[in-house]
């Protein structure tokens, strides 16, 4: 099971071992202990008698600066410090899929109604996972190379480690096994299914891929006027009420990758309950399983400690990369990162370091960065591919979009889907706005279309992209003068601009049939919409009042995103066919 | 070794603001509470905003004002700040510290718990479902609140939102099930206490009701302190005691004042508007409290009131507010000046968990769809008074004038209401249906059929589009 | 508020020392007070809702005859003012109890300390164990002692040795109007 580990002294002797030392200031989570040799930057302390987890931020003179990661209330100078001598790490194992853990990837299920500060959580849960060795004996192995199997609701594998290469020396033979049994021996290293990583360095890989391959989130606004790629990254910025949990739980859903990793971080611990709650009730629509048994979920809500929020988005994505090394895709999930941004915000104010805009400190930029730099479509050290695709949410104050972090984030992303307050009112989902979103991906991702045989989704892309444009411009001038003002083929614009909203890229997230739509299905929703608007604008230029084409009654063509289930296209056809024939009677 | 609070330390180096500096100490822990004599005999409170190796640097609740370094010695309690908690709370008046007000003896409690709260694991939260019933018909159709939600009201000056507030502590039930309130009071001024203590006697006879007040006179950093007072009685009488607890916290604006002045009286880094930039995190570490706790009965549901400065929605307290929240109540000035109490802002107020909190098995079955239709039929009639403007009545279609006639059915039959008038649900329900029926059965579409033919009164059988303006 | 409770007094505090073996029999005796002055206050109580009740059923009976609603508005105002007077007087009433107990407990501590010369020596050295051997002790007014050591001070007087039996006792003492 994933949890915080404490590397033992041992693992690193300093010219001197970690000797004792304590504390001599506490301001919250700032906590300042006398320097003891061995100790490094990004270590793990404990603090306390009642060993408060910390990292070393800062080390000046004889003085260490720690980031303690629970509420410091009742440390006292004088209080005990222990340098663990190892960075703050976490253990990843197959374990994790279906588990709920806090920031530092303790598991939440075991630690009691209300969460009290102090060491937790460390030990296995003694669940046994089913082991098929895939190497024999003798054979010469590689960093990353399989060397087993193991039974999970995705098919998950025993890799080498990094670092490790060699002959191996003995496998375990199938059978169940705990997570830290041994399960093979290279080079006379005992390897087992789970292993230690430091949170805070990408792990090692074969080298990153030019990527492109889409990831289908079912959601038709983003994939089909902003897709995203494998390995992509996307921030989704949007005040409160536009509906962007919704969405980031729409595509924990729906989203076609292996393993979906949802880092609750900093908000509401209802919402958390209620996904926690779905993520189980639901059956996978790829193994028919619950959809919770191949998702990892972070839950650091607003009230808990605020620096674990600091480490939790980097506890998600190295958790991530743990999957994509045995060629999964992997999407993070990360909502918000303004809360992990104002977490920094906060540390590095009681640090005292120059403030930039809005009191952040200058890194923040280069934190971002980093933060989604994590995100990649690899070759693994195994030589598989495996992605790791991140979707951050932010939530700008406000509403404002020049705050700095929603700024800097729209700087380092290649997807960009901004949420807009006036769709949102107008109960218009998903509220992505096609003016102020963009995406970095679509050249890429069309070619991959083409190459799965739809030639035409670049075009189709152009095509809706021009007509919700130009349909835009035009409301703008309707409000001034009134649609009957314009000539008739504005009016058809007009009325494509609703066609393709209405019938297209808004959803019902609630119908079964329409919460989410294949690639097959959103491909014939437009070709259908966009057969019927090139019939209306055929219709006013043989002579056709527009009145007369707007007076058409459109709703089999609105209601076909509903009528017709996820996968299918048939009653898309049969809707358009009956509106041309409506078309086809207008005089 | 000494029992804590034996000791007092009298070198007071520093006093500025609502901070003193100690120097000497030993042993003291951060966010350790302290108590202050003066050597006039008056006792102070605090709290420990860092220790930095002798120094304690302790924030004080009732300001500096008087204190000279030479007469003040300083006791620390060796913990966070605890407090008694249990029944002992009910029927009692008490102000900001909780120390009582209306003259009686101290609260005690065989029990105590820390103000600061712990998280509750998201993994043993309940997602909430059942609702509280207010007793005002505009909340409790429109944005229905539900046990163990947070649900702010958003205000401005010189709206009635203390008398809403008043009105729901007076009246909110939980369909017979054990409940309490406990009303938190932070910056009232003495006769909106007056009205407070009034208003709510009854319950407060009843032993149904704790109520702290802070008065506009008591000290400004004890505000930090009375929602947390306030929270932890009632998470005790929720979750260890099986009832249903409503919290009311008004004004969150002063309160977060209070937590700006702290902030710049240590020199820390402002975010927006001064306000620190743990904004944030520090009213979520108050509304986060509420919620239900899987196999334990009881819940914690928070109704925070705020006013927004200069009607500001876009003002960090309200912005940062409904970030955390659950949804929100506005009250309207435009509504406020037409003379309708309460003036709920029907279009800006939403009760993000109504979903799963009224309707069949809830409230009643045809709960959602009235409530979904009504917002509805009030957002194209705002759209038709706004054309209206424009272009004059005369030119409005027939059924527009059936929604302007909505709108104003809607303010005089439905929302409307006596401040001192507890109305039931159901009426409140028929009162909504008898507004949605002033428009034609063909505007109304969010209705499954069957239910509106259930409801439509016999003979009622309007003509649509084709009607003539009256 | 009442201060924190101990949670580490891992150290016995002298004064819980002294009050340990008096203790339960203090609030025996402050109990039978308290049954007299609650007793009062109840009898109180009772007879203020008996008169409104009465009030009550003879405006209910006016505005029967009247037919009038306010009337009956007036009957429900009448009974809410009663019960809130009854409790007012029953707050009252355990104010003034808790108050006795306190006198209880300060003249118990007084008496003790005049009593029991080794008890006064334990608290002296008790300061001396607080604040180091060159602590200056001065005699209290009230019979207890106080201390001073550069930047720090002790209060061990009646009146601060009281206050803290009192905190120890926390929910104790509501069993004197526990019914």
């Amino acid at each position: 099971m994933g949890a915080m580990t404490f590397p033992s002294a041992s693992q690193r002797q300093g010219p001197g071992d970690s000797g004792p030392a304590h504390v001599l200031r506490v301001a919250g989570p700032l906590v300042e202990i006398v320097r003891t040799s061995g100790v490094a930057m990004h270590d793990m302390v404990l603090l306390g008698e009642e060993r408060l987890p910390g990292e070393v931020v800062a080390i000046r003179g004889d003085v260490v600066t720690v980031q303690a990661y629970e509420y410091t209330g009742g440390l006292a100078p004088g209080h005990p410090a222990r340098p663990r001598g190892g960075p703050l790490a976490v253990r990843l194992g197959p374990g994790l899929l279906g588990g709920v853990f806090d920031g530092l990837l303790r598991p939440l299920a075991r630690a009691g109604d209300m969460l009290r500060a102090g060491v937790r959580g460390t030990e296995p849960d003694g669940r046994r996972l089913r082991f098929t060795p895939g190497v024999a004996e003798g054979k010469r192995v590689a960093a990353g190379d399989v060397l087993g199997d193991v039974a999970a609701a995705v098919p998950l594998r025993v890799l080498v480690p990094p670092g490790c290469s060699g002959v191996v020396g003995w496998v375990a033979p199938a059978g169940d096994h705990g997570e830290d049994a041994v399960v093979a021996v290279v080079d006379g290293h005992e390897v087992s299914m789970a292993r230690s990583r430091p949170v805070r360095r990408p792990g090692p890989v074969e080298g990153r891929l030019a990527g492109g391959r889409p990831l289908h989130t079912g959601q038709r606004a983003v994939d089909l006027l902003f897709p995203v790629a494998r390995g992509g990254t996307v921030a989704v910025p949007g005040g409160f009420g536009t509906g962007k949990t919704m969405l980031l739980q729409q595509i924990a859903k729906w989203c076609d990758v292996d393993v979906i990793v949802y880092v609750g971080c900093g908000e509401r611990g209802n919402e958390m309950a209620d996904v926690i709650e779905e993520l189980s009730a639901l059956t996978d629509p790829r193994t028919g399983g619950r959809l919770a048994e191949r998702t990892v979920t972070i839950a650091n809500t607003s009230n808990m400690p605020m620096m674990a929020r600091e480490a939790s988005v980097h506890t998600g994505t190295t958790v991530a990369e743990y999957f994509r090394d045995m060629g999964l895709d992997v999407v993070v999930i990360a909502d918000s990162t303004s809360r992990w941004a104002e977490a920094l915000r906060e540390f590095a104010s009681r640090m005292g370091e120059l403030p930039a805009e809005e009191g952040y400190p200058a890194r923040l930029a280069s934190e971002l960065a980093a933060f989604y730099e994590r995100a990649a479509e690899v070759r693994t050290l195994g030589g598989a591919t495996g992605s790791v695709t991140v979707i951050g949410a932010v939530s700008p104050p406000g509403g404002d979009r020049t705050e700095p972090v929603t700024a800097h984030t729209e700087r380092f992303v290649r997807c960009l889907w901004s949420l807009d307050r006036d769709l949102a009112y107008a109960r218009h989902y998903p509220a992505v706005s096609w003016a102020d979103s963009f995406s970095r991906d679509a050249a890429a991702v069309a070619v991959a279309h083409a190459r799965a045989g739809d030639p035409r989704w670049a075009e189709r892309r152009e095509r809706v992209a021009g007509l919700l444009a130009e349909a835009d411009r035009l409301a703008d001038l309707v409000e001034l003068v009134g649609v009957t003002a314009l000539p008739p083929r504005e009016r058809i614009s007009v009325l494509a601009g609703r066609l393709l909203r209405e019938g297209v890229i808004q959803q019902n997230a609630l119908s079964p049939s329409d919460a989410y739509s294949t690639p097959e299905k959103t491909a014939a929703l437009v070709e259908a919409v966009l057969t019927v608007i090139d019939r209306c604008f055929a219709r006013v230029d043989s002579g056709v009042r527009a009145d007369a084409v707007e007076a058409v009654d459109f709703t089999p063509l609105l209601r076909a995103r509903e009528d017709a289930g996820p996968g299918e296209s048939a009653p898309v056809e049969a809707a358009r066919d009956t509106m041309l024939e409506r078309l086809g009677a207008t005089r | 070794m000494s029992a804590p609070g034996e000791i007092e330390y009298t070198r007071v180096r520093d006093l500025h603001g609502p901070l003193m500096v100690v120097e000497g100490v030993n042993g003291v822990g951060w966010d350790e509470f302290a108590t202050i004599a003066l050597d006039s005999g008056e006792r102070r409170h605090g709290l420990v905003l860092e220790v930095d190796r002798d120094l304690a640097v302790v924030q004080v609740l009732e300001d500096t004002a008087g204190m000279d370094p030479g007469g003040t010695r300083v006791a620390f309690s060796g913990t966070p700040l605890r407090i008694p908690v249990g029944t002992g709370w009910l029927g009692r008046v008490c102000n900001g510290r909780g120390e009582p007000a209306d003259g009686g003896p101290p609260v005690l409690g065989s029990v105590d718990a820390p103000v600061g709260g712990a998280p509750i694991n998201p993994v043993r939260r309940e997602p909430p479902t059942e609702a509280v019933l207010t007793g005002v018909g505009a909340i409790d159709v429109l944005t229905t609140l539900v046990r163990g939600q947070k649900l702010p009201v958003f205000s401005a000056a010189g709206l009635p939102h203390l008398q809403l507030a008043v009105q729901v502590a007076a009246q909110a039930t939980c369909g017979g099930e054990a409940f309490a309130v406990v009303f938190a009071g932070m910056g009232l001024t003495h006769a909106d206490a007056a009205f407070v203590r009034d208003g709510l006697a009854e319950r407060s006879a009843a032993r149904e009701l704790v109520l702290l007040l802070n008065t506009a006179d008591d000290p400004v950093i004890e505000r930090l302190l009375t929602p947390r007072l306030a929270l932890t009685v009632a998470e005790h009488l929720a979750f260890d005691g099986g009832r249903h607890v409503l919290v009311v916290m008004t004004d969150m604006t002063a309160y977060s004042e209070a937590l700006r002045e702290v902030s710049a009286a240590r020199g820390e880094i402002p975010a927006r508007r001064a306000y620190p930039g743990y904004l944030y995190s520090d009213l979520a570490s108050l509304y986060e409290r509420c919620g239900r706790i899987r196999d334990r009965p009881g819940s914690v549901t928070v109704l925070p009131v705020l006013t927004m400065p200069a009607g500001d929605i876009t003002h960090p307290v309200p912005d940062l507010t409904g970030y955390i929240t659950e949804g929100q109540i506005v009250l309207s000035a435009e509504v406020h000046t037409r003379g309708t109490y309460p003036p709920v802002d029907p279009l800006g107020s939403l009760s993000r968990l109504m979903r799963k909190g009224a309707g069949e098995g809830r409230t009643r079955d045809d709960h959602p769809p009235v409530a979904a239709q009504l917002i509805a039929a009030l957002a194209r009639a705002r759209e038709v008074r706004e054309l209206a403007d424009l272009i004059g009545r005369p030119a409005l279609s027939a059924v527009d004038h059936r929604y302007l006639d909505l709108e104003d059915a809607f303010l005089r039959r439905f929302l409307a209401q006596g401040a001192d008038e507890n109305r039931p649900l159901d009426e409140a329900l028929d009162r909504a249906w008898e507004v949605l029926l002033t428009l034609p059965p063909s505007q109304l579409g969010m209705i499954p059929a069957a239910l509106l033919d259930a409801h439509r009164a016999p003979g009622d059988d309007h003509p649509g589009a084709e009607g003539t303006p009256p | 508020m009442t201060a924190p409770a101990d949670r580490r007094g891992t150290v016995p505090d002298v004064s819980a020392d002294a009050l340990a073996p008096v203790r339960a029999e203090l609030v025996r005796a402050a109990r039978a007070d308290a049954d007299a002055v609650l007793a009062r206050a109840r009898a109180d109580a009772d007879e203020t809702v008996r008169t409104a009740r009465a009030q009550a059923a003879s405006l209910l009976e006016q505005a029967r005859q009247d037919g009038v609603r306010d009337g009956a508005a007036e009957v429900t105002g009448e009974r809410v003012r009663a019960r809130q007077d009854a409790w007012s007087r029953e707050l009252a009433a355990r104010a003034e109890v808790y108050a006795e107990l306190r006198a209880e407990v300060r003249t118990r501590v007084q008496e003790t300390l005049t009593n029991d010369a080794a008890l006064r020596t334990r608290l002296r050295e008790r300061a001396r164990a607080l604040l180091g051997a060159p602590a200056l002790i001065t005699a209290a007014d009230d019979g207890g002692v106080t201390a001073d050591a550069p930047g720090r001070h002790v209060d061990l007087t009646v009146h601060a040795l009281t206050d803290r039996a009192l905190t120890r006792l926390g929910a104790e003492a509501e069993t004197l109007w526990a019914p």
